[in-house]
């Protein structure tokens, strides 16, 4: 018997500009989840990060395949961040907010490590897509994620939803 | 809190599946226990307008790569097409690439990490399947995800689209290894039912 299994967790607006953001207390019944954000940072070039249950550690590997008019196409890869990352690139510059949706797969199942894979898109002039591969190497259950800027503040009418899909 | 209809994931950029979020159902979820398996099959209820996966795959073959392909209905002749956009290599920069198979004896889901691969990495991702029950169109599958190995520095990201070349309403989905290995063990999909 199938239910209904779109649920929203959290989400927040901000007000004022703010250095990140995090969702606590993130229950662990569902399936999935799905963190969807527009943001617009206060400093151009700025990628959002994710650091997961507090950890700030060297535990994270990412790699992102994207294309932009600005700045070409091609890949980005790096094997020892201290974050995820769900978007590349917000411009303070722009009027657009980046936009991204970032599925973590199996977030409370501990036997393996915790994954976000989506894709985004970016609110430069240029425009730009992104899709992403992330790891966190820790096989402990999602509980908390710091969703942040990484070189400058998140500005005022940054948004941030998160929802628990349940399969069955 | 149930969303029958999800607004702000549409405003969101979601993409396909956003404009289309109406009612969203969870149908199945299946995860490998010990010993692998050989493949993993869903019967699918002909009630909702669009399927959407989730798969976190890897597979026992022998080497750091592999790839999953899928069938519909049991359809194993060759009525389905691929085509791929990807980056992906061996090395630590990854290479764009794209490519295409006609007359296939199976869809291709992605690819993903074999047995090789460092302990915990699984390949990971998203597929749709619009209108799975109409029975006047082919079937289309696409496909978003890859996997990043940390150990071995293979990483993949890519995008994906199966064609089945065929009217019926899709009743089974069958994915196995190309390799016609196994599943390794806590590789998971998880499947939902999208009603307009």
């Amino acid at each position: 018997m199938a239910v209904e299994t779109f649920d929203s967790i959290k989400t927040q607006t901000l007000t004022s500009s703010t250095a990140g953001i995090t969702f606590s207390d993130i229950p662990s019944g569902y399936t999935h989840l799905m963190l969807a954000v527009t943001a617009i940072a206060t400093t151009g070039n700025t990628d959002i990060g994710v650091q997961l249950n507090g950890d700030s550690g060297s535990n994270y590997h990412f790699q992102m395949m994207y294309g932009n008019t600005s700045g070409g196409n091609g890949t980005y890869r790096t094997s020892t961040p201290t974050r995820m990352q769900i978007t590349d690139w917000s411009y303070t510059d722009s009027s657009t907010f980046n936009n991204c949706v970032a599925y973590f797969l199996n977030y409370s199942d501990t036997n393996v490590w915790k994954t976000a894979t989506g894709k985004s898109t970016r609110g430069n002039t240029g425009g730009g897509i992104d899709v992403y591969q992330n790891y966190w190497r820790n096989t402990n259950a999602i509980s908390s994620m710091y969703i942040f800027g990484t070189t400058g503040n998140l500005n005022t009418g940054s948004t941030f939803s998160l929802y628990g899909l349940k399969a069955s | 809190m149930p969303l029958l209809t999800t607004q702000s994931a549409r405003s969101y950029g979601f993409g396909l599946q956003s404009e289309l979020f109406h009612s969203y159902q969870g149908l199945a979820s299946y995860t490998v226990g010990v010993g692998g398996v050989d493949n993993i099959s869903f019967t699918i209820p002909s009630t909702y307008d669009h399927l959407q996966f989730f798969y976190r795959i890897r597979t026992t073959k022998n080497a750091t790569t592999d790839f999953v392909n899928v069938r519909f209905n049991s359809d194993n002749t060759s009525n389905y097409n691929f085509d791929y956009l990807e980056a992906a290599s061996s090395t630590s920069t990854l290479n764009p690439g794209v490519g295409t198979k006609a007359t296939n004896t199976a869809g291709w889901l992605t690819a993903v990490v074999g047995g090789n691969a460092t302990a915990n990495i699984f390949a990971q991702g998203q597929g749709f399947i619009a209108d799975y029950s109409k029975t006047n169109r082919n079937k289309t599958m696409h496909c978003l995800g890859g996997y990043d190995d940390h150990g071995t520095s293979i990483g993949n990201s890519r995008i994906e689209n199966t064609v089945w070349f065929s009217n019926n309403a899709i009743t089974t989905i069958n994915f196995y290894p190309e390799s016609l290995t196994k599943f390794a063990q806590y590789s998971n999909i998880s499947i939902f039912g999208i009603k307009g």
